[in-house]
């Protein structure tokens, strides 16, 4: 079921949710870090059935993303334009930069089991804030200014798996951005030295002397 | 044998060099090619014993080190550097290539503090680890690997801001050693040493070993260790095509001693997957990893922490134990890992952070912490199971506190915490209240622990101890433990030093014991 309008009914039932959060959190949330756990992912399975739709949801992704899905994928840059804003700045603007296909790729490194966990977790925080905000818009939707107030949120929440579902996004889509060297000179990073220097290699240490 | 030693690179068994299943003979299987097993097969091949070295993880010759942390991460590091805790809030980092951790250590050397040695005697029964008895294979490891005292030239603007605070509060620091040959300042240690300045066993111990007629193959994963009647006699193991993941080949290899050294994470997994050594139910647990975190703080001058010797000095001031046991070390960092070690804001804060990272100074906390983990081997995978204790999660509130005032000491506009919530100091706020409002639950603290420890603990005692004084099995006959599983506490100090002398005391006492 995907919800259109707010209806007085629908908001009853996503402030229901939000009332069963706290008690979750002394919980089951207790056992929820970056690897949550299948209950809890059914515990939220209403809150996914919820899932209000999004314009963003009808635009493509770029062919061969092995392990994120379209939705992570417009999700991941829209937290590179809330968390990387270069207004103002000689920084390259985070459209410059593919972050959300590097996303993909750093995935390569997170054991499956754990990743499908996070990206379940990310699909959670892009969908709860439409018990949020009064607008009852994904993540995605959100103005700038409320994306990082609800950032915000998460980052600082008493409740330590929303800390950590947030912190992994955000740890992710930095690295992303900031290993890509074209980002570097506006922060006078220089990079990689010992070539650029011609520094000759030592070799091998000689034979200890019996 | 000098006919063998090459002046660069290794001569490796690679994936792409196996053809069919193979069944290897040899005197000595070593078990990973890191601290402890490069130093124990370089032992055992000069004194005349026909070694067999196999390393789960690639050859990567330093020619190919790109100095991209990102990329080494992918390349160099185990689990592409991910290797994480069940809660997902420490980052365990180790090499998992041909050479070990010690190819993207930070070159630091310290030997094992004399009230660590004194720990172990007593409360294990280690009364043959005295400083007399290990001191000559501390001085044959400095002397084999260049460690040295940093010199001024070592000493970057990371470690002289530093220096300044700690001159402003009268507190004892001391310059770093550090296992390196003409260092070329480059910084970028952890990605490996593109030019062979920092000695690590892919330039000495592995080539040595070689040159004295060792056999080296990477990309081959040891799955059993096979004993009969409670004597060891050989290793089963697949080479894996590293492209694929694939199993290529299948060996069966036989020896009478078998030295286990795949580092404090897999050397219990390996040995509970083989069924070995868990009599005492103590085999995975006793995990201790100092865990550690970076406190960075923003001044009014360019410092560029990334130029320069990676790591120039530290603060001993409270290493003791009894005076709150946990070092300060003053490291730099390039941009990706200063991207996340703390969070100012989300935005516009968090990129005038960045904006800022030529002016940011870092200040590692390395906290002597409790053995109170474990690893647990599962069908395919494995759990590392961390949590701080209640006294080391003090213990990290102390060396913040302590990092934060030497930073403010040293003229620090803003110290930011390396914690996942947001927190930035200015001067004159109260470090105590905001570190009170701190809870000892997952996800407080950005940690990162490249010291592994404990979890195949030496001890005189069967029922409370894996290894005996000797690093032999006390379950199974010829099976030797040489890495920093075997540390029954953890070190304090980075531990790299302390595991290259434990293997030569091992290899020594192997050696003295048995005949070709």
């Amino acid at each position: 079921m995907t919800i259109e309008s707010s209806s007085s009914a629908e908001k009853a039932t996503l402030q229901h949710i939000q009332s069963n959060l706290k008690p979750l959190a002394r919980r089951r949330f207790l056992k929820w870090t970056l690897g949550l756990s299948a209950a809890l992912i059914a515990l939220f399975a209403g809150v996914f059935s919820w899932r209000r739709s999004s314009p963003v949801d009808q635009l493509p992704a770029p062919d061969g993303l092995l392990h994120i899905s379209t939705a992570h994928y417009h999700l991941f840059n829209r937290l590179a334009e809330i968390l990387l804003p270069t207004e103002g700045s000689d920084m390259l603007p985070a459209e410059a930069v593919p972050v959300a296909v590097r996303v993909d790729q750093l995935m390569l490194g997170i054991e499956p089991s754990v990743r499908k966990q996070l990206l379940t977790g990310l699909s959670l925080f892009d969908n709860l804030s439409v018990i949020r905000f009064s607008n009852a818009s994904r993540f995605v939707d959100l103005s700038p200014e409320e994306a990082t107030r609800y950032m915000d949120g998460w980052v600082n929440s008493p409740i330590f798996a929303l800390r950590a579902v947030a912190n992994a996004a955000g740890r992710l889509v930095k690295t992303a951005y900031w290993s890509a060297p074209e980002t570097w000179p506006a922060i006078g990073y220089t990079g990689p030295v010992t070539a650029v220097r011609g520094i000759p290699s030592l070799g091998n240490s000689a034979l200890p002397e019996a | 044998m000098a006919t063998l030693f090459r002046t660069e690179g290794l001569a490796v068994t690679q994936a792409s060099d196996v053809h069919g299943d193979l069944q290897l003979t040899a005197d000595v299987i070593v078990i990973g090619s890191g601290a402890g097993g490069a130093v124990v097969a370089y032992e055992m091949a000069k004194a005349g014993r026909d070694v067999l070295i196999i390393e789960a993880g690639p050859y990567v010759p330093s020619s190919e080190f790109t100095e991209d942390f990102t990329e080494a991460m992918d390349t160099l590091y185990a689990e592409r550097g991910t290797q994480a805790n069940v809660d997902g809030d420490l980052l365990v980092l180790q090499g998992r290539c041909v050479g070990g951790s010690t190819v993207i250590n930070g070159c630091v050397a310290f030997r094992t503090p004399e009230h660590i040695l004194t720990r172990w005697q007593q409360e294990f029964g280690l009364t043959n680890l005295t400083m007399e008895a290990l001191s000559p294979h501390f001085e044959k490891v400095e002397k084999h690997l260049h460690i040295q005292r940093n010199g001024a030239h070592e000493i970057n603007a990371n470690a002289q801001t530093i220096v300044r605070g700690c001159e402003a509060l009268g507190l004892s620091w001391q310059p770093f050693e550090r296992n390196v040959k003409a260092c070329a300042l480059t910084g970028h240690c952890l990605s490996g040493c593109a030019s062979d300045r920092k000695q690590s066993m892919l330039v000495t111990y592995l080539p040595w070993a070689i040159a004295h007629g060792a056999r080296l193959f990477a990309d081959t994963r040891v799955q059993r260790i096979v004993s009969t009647d409670g004597r060891v006699e050989g290793v089963l193991a697949e080479v894996i095509d590293p492209a694929s993941g694939q199993v290529k080949a299948r060996i069966q290899a036989t020896a009478k001693q078998v030295i286990l050294a795949a580092g404090a994470i897999q050397s219990p997994l390996l040995l509970q997957r083989s069924g070995l050594a868990t009599s005492s139910a103590q085999l995975g647990k006793n995990f201790a990893c100092h865990p550690s975190t970076m406190v960075v703080a923003e001044y009014a001058e360019r410092i560029d922490s990334w130029s320069g010797a990676l790591l120039g000095v530290y603060i001993d001031e409270w290493a003791h134990p009894d005076k709150g046991g946990f070092l300060l070390e003053a490291g730099g960092a390039g941009p990706v890992e200063l991207s996340g070690v703390t969070d100012p804001g989300t935005g516009v804060e968090y990129m005038h952070y960045m904006q800022r990272v030529g002016h940011l100074a870092g200040l590692v906390t390395l906290i002597h912490d409790e053995g109170v983990g474990r690893v647990e081997a599962k069908a395919e995978r494995y759990q590392i199971h961390y949590k701080l204790s209640d006294k080391n999660f003090a213990q990290m509130l102390a060396a913040i506190k302590a990092a934060s005032q030497v930073h403010f000491a040293a003229g620090a506009l803003r110290v930011f915490l390396p914690t996942v919530q947001q927190h930035v100091l200015t001067p004159g706020d109260d470090i105590d209240a905001l570190l009170a409002t701190l809870r000892n639950q997952p996800h407080t603290f950005r940690m990162v622990s490249y010291h592994p420890q404990g979890t195949c603990r030496m001890g005189a005692d069967p029922a409370q101890s894996v290894v005996g004084p000797n690093g032999e099995a006390h379950d199974v006959k010829g099976l030797f433990v040489a890495d920093a599983s075997i540390f029954p506490t953890s070190v304090v100090v980075n531990p790299q030093v302390s595991v290259y002398a434990l293997a030569s005391y091992i290899a020594e006492g192997i050696l003295a014991e048995t005949t070709v």
